[in-house]
């Protein structure tokens, strides 16, 4: 074919395939926040709300594997561009994606859920949604547990400062694995153990310059560092600032469970369903996962965590 | 005629970023980042190289809905026509006609 004629071409095969342009109302700044990781398919989609990082292609490989016919989407926030700031407060994120969810699917019921930071705004949807009359089919929470047992569990504030330090630690492990780095767990977190100012801030400062020295942030330019830095603090703080409504959610709630058995808390021990048992009217579904908290979307275990959310779906099609 | 030189391939280019994430010799103009182990901060990495290189600045959803080689160049030159308000015709002429006859054939997907 002649130059010319394969850019005619290519030209009108692109221009069919253009959308119309949105109609330019009130901006939302959630309008950028779902991102289709799976558009295929014919059955009802399936919503996947971000970790505390904010990004959500640590889904895909996951979203690509459960099933051809069902749309996978997924929430990040906003400011995860860097183009506005993030937002702090999680029933604004939480009313942010419903928004959103309806432009796609105007009704209910709906099948949803989020990973870590993201299972607890999927809940605050669901209150959300069913406030407003709307099923709730399937609520997903991937191993999130509800931020209030760790000030009602009779653990002391020491426990729970090791907990949270050993999670850092055992993050920044995991992005470093991933990129094929040795990382020195026990190091960093004696590291994390001796900063004495234990806010939110230092935390995340300190997070950071682990993830420096790990080399995980080694291609980065400072922009995009500062934006990661930010959104994930802003997560941090809007978990920090929740509150739950005091009534219990009219859903059931599903949570896929890992085994953190390292972890010093013991929670499953403690609270089998991580707290979420006095939070809904209904039974709490657990599922055991084969997996650490920062494996459940990656490498071996996610044709597992991909197979358990497609029978989860299939089995809320049925009537 | 243009000020970006024809000789150049937006497509080898890509494929080249994509392998340099990865830290691999070279990459498929089809294979998806994500499903080659990239992840966010890989994808990060080169939505930085494409603006130092074509300047324009893609979002991260733009990469992780184009994953491929060939997808993330029809949506460079999608947002690059909408970013200096010219036709979409005017972005393809910057095209090699190699670039320009794959990109076709993906779009018209395998022959039978």
């Amino acid at each position: 074919m002649a130059p010319d004629a394969t850019k005619d071409l290519l030209l009108a095969l692109l221009r069919q395939q253009e959308t119309p342009a949105e109609a330019k109302g009130d901006a939302d700044p959630f309008d950028g926040s779902l991102v289709r990781l799976q558009p295929a398919g014919k059955k009802r989609p399936f919503f996947c709300v971000h970790p505390a990082s904010g990004t959500v292609g640590v889904f895909l490989e996951v979203a690509q594997m459960i099933d051809p016919e069902r749309p996978f989407f997924a929430f990040q926030p906003p400011g995860v561009d860097g183009e506005c700031d993030p937002f702090f407060d999680l029933r604004v994120l939480a009313s942010g994606y419903v928004r959103q969810m309806r432009k796609v699917q105007p009704k209910g019921p709906y099948t949803f859920g989020g990973w870590s930071v993201g299972g607890l705004i999927a809940f605050q949807m669901a209150h959300e949604l069913r406030a407003s009359g709307e099923e709730v089919d399937l609520l997903v929470l991937c191993d999130t547990a509800n931020s209030e047992v760790f000030t009602a569990l009779p653990y002391t504030r020491q426990e729970i400062a090791k907990f949270v330090h050993q999670q850092m630690a055992l993050m920044v492990a995991h992005l470093a694995q991933q990129r094929g780095m040795v990382f020195d767990v026990t190091g960093a977190l004696d590291r994390i153990e001796a900063v004495k100012q234990r806010s939110l801030r230092s935390r995340a400062e300190l997070i950071f310059e682990l993830l420096q020295e790990a080399g995980v942030f080694r291609s980065l330019d400072k922009r995009l560092f500062d934006v990661f830095r930010k959104v994930f603090r802003a997560n941090l703080v809007a978990v920090a600032r929740y509150d739950a409504p005091a009534e219990p959610l009219d859903a059931t709630i599903t949570l896929l469970r890992c085994e953190n058995e390292e972890f010093v808390l013991k929670l499953a021990e403690v609270t089998p369903s991580y707290g979420w048992a006095p939070k809904t009217t209904r039974p709490v579904d657990v599922i055991d996962m084969p997996s650490h908290h920062y494996a459940l979307f990656h490498g071996d275990v996610a044709p597992i965590t991909a197979r358990t959310l497609r029978s989860l779906l299939d089995a809320a099609d049925r009537p | 005629m243009n000020d970006i030189p024809q000789t150049t391939s937006l497509l080898d280019t890509l494929a080249g970023f994509f392998a340099q994430a990865l830290g691999r010799p070279s990459f498929a103009l089809s294979d998806s980042f994500f499903a080659a182990g990239g992840d966010s901060l890989g994808a990060a990495d080169v939505l930085m190289r494409i603006d130092e290189t074509f300047h324009v600045e893609l979002k991260f959803r733009d990469i992780l809905e184009a994953p491929t080689p060939l997808r993330l160049a029809l949506t460079i030159l999608r947002v690059r026509a909408k970013a200096a308000s010219h036709d979409l015709a005017a972005e393809l002429s910057t095209l090699s006609s190699e670039d320009a006859s794959r990109l076709l054939a993906h779009l018209q997907g395998p022959t039978p």
